[in-house]
């Protein structure tokens, strides 16, 4: 759907599907004595809206109607382009949970879920993020198995076993012995609770790939992974990690993981940018390409960054310029409507070649 | 000394794709001789073809691939 409104007392109106219109006149599209929309409501409860797009008539680009049935596709970084930021917290899995569901344990449960690095890392402590429901006497024990064959194999770690668990909290399981994992292979990360844990863990997302067993909570995990049951909701239970040596996977997740996953720095001009997926299909135009960084001050010091997109040697801030963050992270967003190497219409190959980021402005 | 902190970071593009043709169905429809009857009334091939490039009414075609 597309519409083309010229606010006014008599003002022109035009309607699009897919492209062809279906409804036009003039009328006053103003509801007030301003020619300018502050709002844009789409009021259809059982339809679900997407992206959007909004033109204006001013400018020598995007100053009209596409009528192309245009799409959007986001792309993630998949590696590192030229980065000079350090590497903070990282994370095996997602230290974030994407439902509101909380998961209820029995008494001496085994619970294991999978993982996979995709880089080489140092695996230091399981964490797990509380349920609904606090339990101030509950024990749980970190624990990560080696695969076999599919299945929870060998013991790898385990450490001290905390005692109560806060709703809502996440709370660090350190490993005993850190372990090194390689990219690729599949693990099983998890934890030991003693007693009844009702909603005192939460569940990740929809999926259902953890694992259970009952298992005596005892003084140590067992050495091998006992038979367990399968299809059990996936907790939110992840993997802290350290040594990934690549700065994209700390960006690159969707929704981003905040304080559990960032690169950070503080030197004026330092710069880190990421490369980015090919366009998934061959484009007839590019309208307009966005990059959006998520992104916090480490404290209520003075510290400003911008957007960055390098096309070729050109290194461009594009529409937001510099800007100073807040302490919360948030989204920063700057459009680049066409190649700033030349300010050309963008080609696929130049946009397949950007690279984009951030940099410390001051 | 305060630093800044970069948790997630995405490119977005809004592109055209070119123009092309659906092919949503073929079919020959044969009207044949009826040994009973006398004469062959007629005998027709139709194929059905989906209007280029316009995606379904009630699709909407800027949801394919995005977040």
């Amino acid at each position: 759907m597309e519409w083309d409104i010229t606010f006014a007392n008599a003002g022109s109106y035009q309607l699009w599907l897919d492209g062809v219109s279906i409804l036009s006149g003039s009328g006053d599209t103003t509801g007030s004595a301003n020619a300018f929309a502050n709002v844009f409501v789409l009021q259809n409860p059982t339809v679900t809206w997407d992206d959007l797009y909004l033109f204006d008539a001013t400018g020598t680009t995007n100053n009209a109607v596409l009528l192309t049935s245009p799409r959007i596709e986001t792309s993630f970084p998949n590696g590192d382009g030229a980065v000079q930021f350090t590497i903070g917290p990282a994370v095996l899995g997602r230290s974030i949970t994407l439902t509101v569901t909380n998961f209820s344990t029995g008494a001496n449960t085994l619970y294991l879920r999978p993982f996979t690095p995709v880089r080489n890392c140092t695996l230091n402590s399981i964490g797990i993020l509380g349920g609904s429901s606090s339990n101030a006497s509950i024990q749980v024990r970190p624990i990560v198995y080696a695969d076999s064959s599919g299945v929870p194999g060998t013991l790898m770690s385990a450490g001290s076993s905390i005692t109560g668990l806060t709703a809502g909290a996440m709370h660090t399981l350190p490993l005993t012995t850190p372990q090194n994992l390689t990219a690729g292979t599949q693990y099983w990360l998890g934890w030991q609770n003693d007693t009844v844990g009702t909603f005192n863990f939460s569940t990740q997302d929809g999926s259902l790939q953890g694992r259970t067993a009952t298992v005596t909570f005892g003084t140590s995990a067992p050495g091998t992974a006992p038979a367990m049951t399968a299809g059990i909701a996936s907790a939110s239970v992840w993997g802290n990690i350290t040594n990934t040596n690549a700065n994209f996977v700390e960006v690159n997740q969707n929704p981003p993981l905040g304080n559990s996953s960032y690169v950070y720095e503080s030197v004026v001009g330092e710069e880190d940018l990421y490369i980015y997926p090919s366009l998934s299909t061959p484009p007839s135009n590019i309208y307009a390409v966005a990059v959006k960084a998520n992104l916090a001050k480490s404290d209520a010091g003075a510290k400003t960054v911008s957007v960055r997109l390098k096309s070729n040697t050109t290194d461009s801030a594009g529409s937001a310029g510099t800007v100073a963050p807040g302490t919360s992270f948030a989204w920063l967003v700057s459009f680049y409507p066409t190649d700033p190497n030349g300010n050309v219409p963008w080609t696929l190959s130049a946009l397949n070649a950007i690279q984009a980021g951030l940099r410390i402005e001051s | 000394m305060t630093d800044a902190r970069v948790a997630g970071a995405a490119r977005e593009t809004i592109f055209a794709t070119p123009a092309s043709i659906s092919l949503a169905g073929v079919v020959i429809e044969t009207l044949v001789f009826d040994p009973t009857a006398t004469k062959l009334a007629t005998v027709v091939r139709e194929v059905l073809m989906e209007a280029p490039d316009l995606p379904a009414v009630g699709q909407t075609a800027v949801t394919v691939n995005s977040t």
